[in-house]
């Protein structure tokens, strides 16, 4: 069904997004959202379209799984702050509540800002989006290592070997394999006893993840943690906060390791080997970079329980109509 | 065996031997990280509830069940009353939390698939949109012009749902019996 209600409230969104961030001084960028290579993600399911020239030759490219590479090389080139709201697009993504394959994502990197002082920059963004003070003062921050012992008992520090990890959480619960690596164990643990567990009448920011959980997020020294934060409104996960790696050692090694676990995903891209290019002589600028879901963030502004219920013609939808 | 990703609500698993009713199924991909699905189970024996998360990738037994139409007739104590449609056995399933919301959707007189492990019945499945008639909705206030204003009504069978402030007792509406919300107003 369109509503004319849903409409307007992502037309008010993109507007106040937009007028929040020009104010701000950030200048809105627009990028493709055809790449013919991507950033490696090993977790990540891409959609491929292929290119025909007039010669009959065949290109294949994919579409953006997010604006990352994109922004980034605009970063590397001088841009200062920046924010776009485009789509995005995640294969293999099964019908639910809060996923669908296209989304609109926002994303905006601030030039020398740390993860933590994202966080203000975005409980304003909440306050412009129309959230109310109250409920945007209620936001409550806690670290990964406090939030998981308090809801499981597992102290994450005493957990650092893969072993003891999958022992103490095998006996939480079944679920855990034999063959799960470090990531998995924690994600199954996270999702199962900590992720329900948390606060839906407040915003709530889970800052420092584990080391162990491989992104582009840079690494606090000398600790297991890594300058990142997730933001979970309503108990869901809204927005996704890196102070972003900038040495290219540890990119290649990122790189490197998402190129070794490929082989469990379904499909197939391009590795974006140009990526690495803008890290190497040390300009790319020390910054901080926040990914918004704009679809459940218009969710939670409209009251709706369903993602389908803010899309005007609902990606599932299509897919049942037409079987 | 079968994919965890094809792991739907209302399907039976076997874990180390035991049969368990996937009551609650949600899709998860973290941040960064790999796609789970998320499970809330209840042992058919024990009655006790698991909650589990694994990847959309691993593999999972399913248990042996078969379904068969029944007809709704009562709720009392003892649980929710039904007739086989086809042999015209009466059996009931026994009430418990899962039900007690399912109930709120379910119409006296109509037939529901009904899930059966060794005999006995342990789920009732609902189709994803149903038709309700409106029984109790006040009346829109005048001058009441906020675009999207809604308001809360009841329907036949006593469930609540939010509609838009449009919508009249009498009148007839499709809702989502996975969210409970208002789908659209069914003209008749």
């Amino acid at each position: 069904m369109i509503s004319r209600r849903i409409i307007e409230a992502r037309s008010r969104l993109n507007r106040d997004v937009r007028n929040f961030f020009c104010d701000l001084g950030y200048l809105e960028v627009e990028t493709p959202l055809l790449a013919p290579s991507l950033i490696p993600e090993a977790p990540i399911e891409i959609f491929t379209a292929p290119y025909l020239d007039s010669e009959g030759a065949n290109y294949l490219f994919h579409l953006i799984p997010s604006p990352e590479l994109w922004m980034k090389r605009l970063l590397a080139a001088g841009s200062g702050n920046i924010f776009q709201i485009c789509k995005s697009f995640r294969n293999v993504e099964s019908p639910g509540l809060h996923h669908t394959p296209e989304f609109s994502i926002l994303e905006w990197y601030t030039i020398g800002c740390g993860f933590t002082e994202q966080i203000d920059i975005t409980k304003k963004l909440l306050t412009a989006t129309g959230f109310s003070e109250d409920y945007v003062d209620s936001a409550v921050r806690m670290t990964m290592r406090e939030t998981f012992l308090k809801h499981t008992g597992i102290d994450l520090l005493d957990m650092q070997h893969c072993d003891t990890f999958r022992k103490t959480a095998g006996d939480l619960g079944p679920g855990i394999s034999p063959v799960d690596d470090w990531e998995t164990v924690f994600n199954k643990v996270f999702l199962t006893f900590v992720e329900p567990e948390l606060p839906k009448d407040r915003p709530v920011f889970i800052t420092h993840y584990p080391v162990q959980s491989h992104c582009l997020a840079k690494q606090i020294p000398d600790s297991p943690w890594r300058e990142r934060w997730e933001l979970y409104l309503n108990g869901i996960e809204c927005a996704n906060c890196f102070t972003e790696e900038r040495d290219l050692k540890e990119i290649n090694a990122f790189f490197e390791h998402e190129a070794a676990r490929m082989d469990t995903r379904r499909t197939e891209a391009n590795t974006d080997n140009g990526f690495l290019h803008i890290f190497r002589d040390g300009t790319f600028p020390s910054c901080s970079g926040v990914a918004l879901g704009m679809d459940r963030l218009l969710m939670l502004l409209t009251g709706r329980k369903d993602i389908r219920g803010v899309i005007l013609f609902p990606f599932f939808d299509m897919l049942e109509a037409d079987s | 065996m079968i994919k965890a990703g094809s792991i739907d609500k209302g399907m039976c698993l076997l874990i180390k031997d035991e049969p368990y009713l996937v009551t609650e199924r949600e899709f998860v991909n973290p941040g960064k990280g790999a796609a789970f699905v998320r499970l809330k189970l209840k042992n058919l024996k024990t009655g006790s509830v698991l909650r589990e998360t694994i990847k959309t990738s691993e593999s999972v037994e399913e248990a042996d069940v078969y379904e068969r139409d029944g007809q709704f007739l009562y709720p009392d104590d003892m649980g929710y009353h039904f007739m086989d449609t086809e042999t015209y056995d009466q059996f009931i399933v026994p009430k418990d939390e899962d039900f007690e919301e399912k109930a709120l959707y379910m119409k006296e007189g109509d037939p529901y698939p009904i899930v059966f492990f060794e005999s006995e019945p342990i789920d009732i499945k609902l189709p994803l949109k149903m038709v309700f008639k409106v029984t109790e909705a006040q009346d829109a206030v005048k001058g009441d012009t906020v675009t999207g204003a809604t308001k809360v009504i009841k329907v036949e069978t006593g469930l609540e749902v939010k509609v838009p402030i449009f919508i009249k007792a009498g009148d007839k509406i499709l809702v989502n019996t996975e969210s409970g919300e208002y789908v659209e107003r069914v003209n008749t």
